[in-house]
């Protein structure tokens, strides 16, 4: 409920993807992104700001990130909030692996930890339980190694790929 | 749209990724997955956490072939067969030290082995410690001649200079390289202490130890040796000529009759002795009639009081899991253990050791105290002791037939 009182005297940013769409966001929200904080920080919020790393639809989905980890006006986050949060997380990133990149990126270039940290984990949680070949088809990578390349590696340390 | 292009990741993601792998054969992995990735990520991983020691199986264990050796990694119940020719021979004495394997065989040579990056260094021989006198090959069985303390000349054969003549070895922890390396060792017969560093032809008797070392380890920096008491040795051999101060304290009796100690440093936070108190049991054969052989029946644990200075006895510790055995002790917080873990908990005490409910406060030990000089042990002697409830749980051996001991040894990539 607070929120959306707030809302109304709440201060607001355009941003602009790379393909020119625009979102309407919370200035308090859109600075979850240090990149984007740093930005108003230097006086861009009167126009719009533009995010060219990002097309519209990654743009659309960082900005419900933004929304549900603004920080509270209220005051300190509540347990039961935290773990709402986190559960909403786990959701937020339970993506097919194009999106994982496109978020990923993302969080790169915009300087958001969290979001980083989140998607990272993702990516590590694959890497860990896959077999290399596995890893390969499922990020949609080609193995540029040759046979011989390979064979040697693996020669040296066979066991970690057993 | 194009499938994404996982292969563009940037150079410090990647990184950012890796840190997120704790356990050494998921970032192995990780590299092997194309050019790219393998370029940005360093060969030796910086960010690892302390990884859980693997439990280094006897040489019948090695099902593959006879160049492998075979490691059990509690923290996945899986065993790992590495190649390593050098240590694979049946004449071979292996002890461990911070993750490196030292070998001895029928000559003078010793051999630090890396066991994953299969670095190796030559340490100055066994003929060359100076209270060895001689060494020759045409004296068959009575290979080295010793002098003792009192001044009279023994002589050892090959295989008991193999087995019997250095008690332990212990490197400092951190990287160990050929271009910067210490080693100490106890010399068994009588507790002198020794040492060898990078360009040393010989090793270095440390003459003013006032005390006969039973066991040593490295903590802050320096070298810490222990005697059968509860007294203490430190060695500080940074400097061009070694300095040692003796600390006289006395480990607090207790009524067990039977007691290997170990010195354990503890995070690098606290200095400790694990007694290990040891029961005389008989066991019967039908042809032989009844042995008597030794089974661990508990621990104490004592840690350093320096404002004392006193040993002082310890109930629990804490998040700590303590890893013992004659050639090395490990402690590891299970915050750590935690993160190498998959899916702790669904893990089957049964089949993975490293159960929720015995990381914490938790001393896992092996029986390579048997070894050499408890020839003709029966039965394995490792397990798992909580503390705080004095509760022991045995530790699953992934195999039976002839295994006489296992050490271990702690991975490390660096």
């Amino acid at each position: 409920m607070s929120s959306t009182l707030c809302c109304s005297f709440a201060k607001n940013v355009t941003l602009r993807s790379s393909d020119g769409q625009t979102f309407e966001v919370e200035e308090a929200a859109a600075q979850v992104s240090q990149t984007i904080k740093r930005m108003i920080e230097d006086g861009c919020t009167g126009s719009v700001i533009p995010v060219p790393n990002l097309t519209g639809p990654v743009l659309a989905l960082v900005i419900e990130y933004f929304k549900k980890h603004s920080p509270p006006s209220d005051g300190c986050p509540t347990a039961l909030l935290e773990m709402e949060i986190k559960d909403w997380d786990a959701k937020f990133v339970a993506v097919d692996n194009d999106t994982l990149l496109d978020l990923t990126l993302a969080a790169h270039y915009l300087e958001i930890q969290g979001l980083l940290d989140l998607t990272c984990h993702r990516v590590a949680d694959i890497l860990n339980d896959n077999s290399v070949e596995k890893i390969r088809e499922i990020f949609h990578i080609k193995n540029d190694f040759t046979p011989e390349e390979e064979a040697e590696e693996r020669s040296k340390i066979q066991w970690a790929f057993e | 749209m194009a499938a994404a292009d996982w292969t563009h990741l940037p150079g410090d993601l990647l990184q950012f990724i890796s840190n997120k792998l704790p356990i050494y054969s998921d970032y192995v992995r990780f590299r092997a997955v194309c050019h790219k990735w393998r370029s940005s990520l360093p060969k030796a991983p910086r960010h690892l956490p302390p990884q859980p020691p693997w439990l280094l199986l006897p040489l019948s264990a090695s099902s593959q072939s006879q160049s492998h050796r075979a490691f059990y990694d509690l923290s996945t119940g899986k065993i790992h067969h590495l190649e390593l020719p050098e240590a694979s021979r049946p004449d071979l004495r292996v002890g461990s030290s911070n993750g490196w394997l030292v070998t001895l065989d029928n000559s003078p040579a010793i051999l630090l082995l890396n066991p994953l990056t299969k670095a190796q260094i030559n340490l100055p021989p066994l003929s060359s410690f100076p209270n060895v006198v001689s060494f020759d090959n045409l004296e068959v069985d009575n290979e080295y001649a010793i002098r003792d303390v009192s001044g009279e000349i023994y002589r050892l054969s090959l295989r008991k200079m193999r087995d019997s003549f250095i008690k332990k070895l212990v490197l400092p922890s951190g990287p160990v390289n050929n271009d910067n390396f210490v080693a100490m060792a106890i010399l068994s017969k009588t507790g002198d202490l020794a040492y060898c560093k990078k360009g040393d032809q010989s090793w270095t008797l440390i003459s003013d130890v006032g005390l006969s070392c039973y066991d040593l380890t490295y903590y802050k920096e320096q070298f810490y040796a222990l005697d059968g008491e509860g007294a203490i040795a430190v060695c500080d051999v940074n400097g061009p000529s070694p300095s040692v101060s003796d600390l006289s304290v006395v480990i607090p009796p207790t009524q067990h009759l039977f007691a290997v100690l170990c010195l354990v440093n503890l995070g690098d936070d606290e200095l400790l002795i694990v007694a290990r108190y040891l029961g005389a049991e008989l066991e019967y054969y039908e042809l032989d009639g009844p042995e008597m052989y030794f089974r661990t029946d508990g621990f104490g644990v004592f840690r350093m009081n320096w404002s004392g200075p006193q040993w002082e006895e310890v109930e629990s510790l804490g998040d700590w899991m303590l890893f013992v055995g004659k050639n090395s002790a490990v402690s590891l917080s299970a915050y750590d253990v935690r993160r190498c873990l998959r899916n702790p908990e669904y893990l089957n005490p049964a089949s993975f050791p490293f159960y929720g409910e015995f990381l914490e406060d938790c001393i896992y030990y092996s029986d390579d105290y048997r070894e050499p000089n408890y020839d003709g042990a029966y039965g394995s002697d490792t397990g798992i002791y909580r503390l705080w409830d004095k509760k022991t749980l045995s530790l699953p051996r992934p195999c039976f037939a002839g295994t006489p001991y296992s050490l271990w040894v702690t991975p490390n990539p660096a």
